[in-house]
């Protein structure tokens, strides 16, 4: 069968050396037998080379400073710094009942009554010897994760940070996170992947994700990473009858990026909402493909991406909703909108359908383009400046994919968003 | 208050304008009417400063000033304003918003205090009780989901709320039924003063007989070739162009 080229295929034409590094690097751990881990390896999954100290996850002035301004403190928050849990700084539940358990993945595995949890949750997927996957693992260099293992909803939102800054330059951090709802499960999630400046360093994250039946996480991702770092992420997450999940992502950092998701709408009536803001900027490079997989009936899934691409920046989003036989009455829709707002910049996005059902409804929608030229010079014609009528459409467009409800310190870091290198006023409520 | 003298105007090598002279002085309403094609939303698109059209020669004085060399937001702080044929549709962004934040860009660039939240609606409200516009819309996105006649009573509003000195009206009253004509014509009569003046743009005297303008000026093949009182529009609406085509020769 003739290999027709994606836009992923045309962005790695122009993007070989990072490829290049990460399949070294992959190489490596397959050379060291540390890939057998099915559920947590991707067969390009990079680790870390070498030990690393202790001195490198320690807490720093910075980090503090930046969890004051960004963490709501009557939040929980889980820190892992440079990949490493870092539980002086992290503020996690103290009790859950001993019905779940939430933490790094070293520290839960630890303790037994929380190993047992991991155990039994996994169990039902026919994963076994998590403990001794963990334990190759950790010889080989996987570093840490979060895991939230849930019976019940959680009482209040959880952050987890994961921090990564000068220390841990030239390495090559993997991290492993998983979840687990049990059936009506609430979780509130947000995620930071945030890092200082001017650090060159190697990102694998993984995210494994389990829905129990009615259970609902609404989840935040927040890339805001420096030029340097490379992120590769890949999210897999598997939903339940009735389950929901809604996930925002909003990439503003500066770091180049391969972002996977996979949504597997397994129980009948489960419903995704996808949502993403990225922000690409200089030389700055992104590729986003999400699979969509409707594998029940009555399932819905919705995703709405907005990216901007300025001076070189080249980013892709390619969606590929699967509707499988069986899967009747399933509701998609899929809207993508690419701003490409300087000549040298590229955006490429594309929707995707694999129909093998009847009586589905399937919507999708994309444009690539600059900003409407009309309605820039229909501001413009009412004393509004150049700068601030871009702003103004930028921020319109920003809104038309946003959830519903957006955290203030989300709110803050999309205000600097529309303002767009430019010291203007944007818009606020009249 | 505005001086055009041989204006000539290009978009893509084509001439639209060509050698056009037009005076509308303070606190007087002028009306352009002509064909279409013969370059009156042109006309008023240069005015406002669009820049994809090419000015070839003549100049445009507004209060003695250089109009081309002002770019278009500084035209607008200056008092000029252009009530669109066609307003575009804005999704995402805010009628209220978007309104506040043009009228304060031009107290701000006039060097005025900036309006704030109550100063604004009281603003906004009493401008949309005098064209009989529901507040409401001000709540809704940029003229999205507005039907013609409401995004020509929005471009009113607007006109109302960042008081012009020149306002320039191109077919503010095309898809109007009677009761938007006449909120509409309540809303230019409201503005009229003796330092401020309007362009109207249009193709029909219905408009006219409510506004009563101070000259009627005639734009064939882009030039003026005739210019009169509110009666020249009445002959106009009896007789047509045609009758004034040999006046285009030599043009």
């Amino acid at each position: 069968m003739q290999h027709v080229p994606t836009c992923v295929d045309q962005v790695l034409t122009v993007w070989p050396d990072w490829l290049q590094h990460m399949q070294q690097a992959a190489t490596q751990s397959l050379k060291s037998n540390s890939c057998e881990a099915g559920l947590w390896a991707q067969d390009w999954a990079a680790y870390t080379v070498g030990s690393f100290h202790a001195a490198q996850h320690e807490s720093t002035p910075a980090l503090q400073a930046w969890m004051q301004s960004h963490i709501p403190e009557d939040a929980y928050c889980l820190v892992l710094i440079n990949g490493v849990g870092c539980l002086p700084v992290s503020r996690l539940p103290m009790n859950l009942n001993h019905e779940g358990c939430i933490g790094t993945l070293q520290q839960c595995l630890k303790d037994p009554v929380q190993a047992a949890w991991i155990q039994a949750y996994f169990d039902q997927d026919n994963v076994s010897d998590v403990s001794e996957r963990m334990q190759l693992e950790n010889l080989s260099g996987l570093m840490d994760g979060m895991c939230v293992c849930l019976s019940e909803s959680l009482d209040r939102p959880l952050h987890v940070v994961h921090w990564v800054d000068a220390r841990a330059r030239g390495q090559i951090l993997c991290l492993r996170h998983c979840l687990k709802m049990a059936s009506s499960a609430t979780l509130d999630l947000t995620h930071w992947v945030v890092g200082e400046s001017a650090v060159q360093c190697g990102l694998n994250v993984s995210f494994h994700g389990d829905l129990g039946v009615d259970a609902q996480c609404h989840m935040v991702r927040i890339q805001d990473m420096p030029d340097g770092m490379l992120l590769m992420a890949s999210d897999d997450v598997t939903l339940a009858k009735q389950s929901a999940y809604d996930r925002f992502d909003l990439n503003l950092g500066r770091g180049q990026t391969y972002q996977r998701h996979q949504i597997n709408l397994k129980g009948t009536g489960s419903r995704c909402d996808l949502r993403g803001v990225f922000d690409l900027d200089h030389q700055q490079q992104m590729i986003y493909p999400v699979r969509v997989d409707h594998q029940a009936a009555h399932t819905v899934s919705n995703q709405q991406f907005c990216a901007l691409a300025k001076a070189e920046a080249i980013g892709a989003i390619e969606s590929r909703v699967i509707v499988r036989p069986g899967a009747v009455q399933i509701n998609s829709k899929q809207s993508m909108r690419g701003i490409v707002l300087d000549t040298g910049a590229q955006l490429k996005v594309r929707p995707e359908l694999e129909i093998y059902a009847d009586e589905v409804q399937c919507q999708h929608g994309a444009s690539v383009g600059a900003l409407d030229v009309e309605a820039l010079r229909y501001l413009m014609a009412r004393g509004i400046s150049y700068q601030q009528a871009r702003a103004m459409l930028i921020q319109a467009l920003i809104q038309g994919v946003l959830p519903d409800h957006i955290d203030p310190s989300i709110e803050a870091l999309l205000s600097q968003l529309y303002q767009l290198d430019q010291n203007i006023e944007v818009m606020s409520d009249a | 208050m505005l001086t055009i003298k041989g204006l000539s105007v290009s978009i893509d090598g084509a001439c639209i304008l060509n050698a056009l002279d037009l005076k509308v002085p303070e606190g007087q309403v002028h009306v352009i009417m002509g064909p279409n094609g013969s370059g009156k939303s042109t006309l008023s698109r240069v005015l406002m400063g669009d820049d994809r059209y090419q000015v070839d020669a003549g100049e445009i004085r507004y209060r003695g000033q250089d109009l081309c060399a002002m770019s278009p937001e500084v035209r607008a702080h200056q008092g000029l304003f252009l009530g669109f044929q066609y307003p575009v549709s804005i999704p995402g962004v805010n009628n209220m918003t978007f309104l506040k934040t043009a009228l304060n860009a031009k107290l701000k660039a006039l060097g005025q205090p900036e309006c704030d939240a109550m100063s604004f609606m009281a603003l906004a409200e009493s401008a949309a009780k005098t064209i009989g516009m529901d507040l409401e819309f001000l709540k809704r996105d940029l003229n999205s989901d507005f039907s013609g006649g409401e995004k020509k009573r929005n471009e009113i509003l607007q006109m109302l709320v960042l008081q012009p000195d020149l306002a320039i009206l191109d077919e503010i009253d095309s898809g109007l039924d009677i009761d938007a004509l006449q909120a509409v014509a309540a809303g230019i009569n409201a503005l009229r003063d003796s330092s401020r003046s309007l362009l109207l743009i249009t193709h029909y005297p219905r408009l006219l007989e409510l506004i009563r303008p101070n000259r009627v000026h005639v734009m064939l093949s882009g030039s003026i070739v005739k210019s009169g009182e509110y009666a020249l529009a009445m002959e106009l609406e009896s007789k047509g162009y045609g009758w004034l085509e040999p006046l285009t020769e030599g043009v």
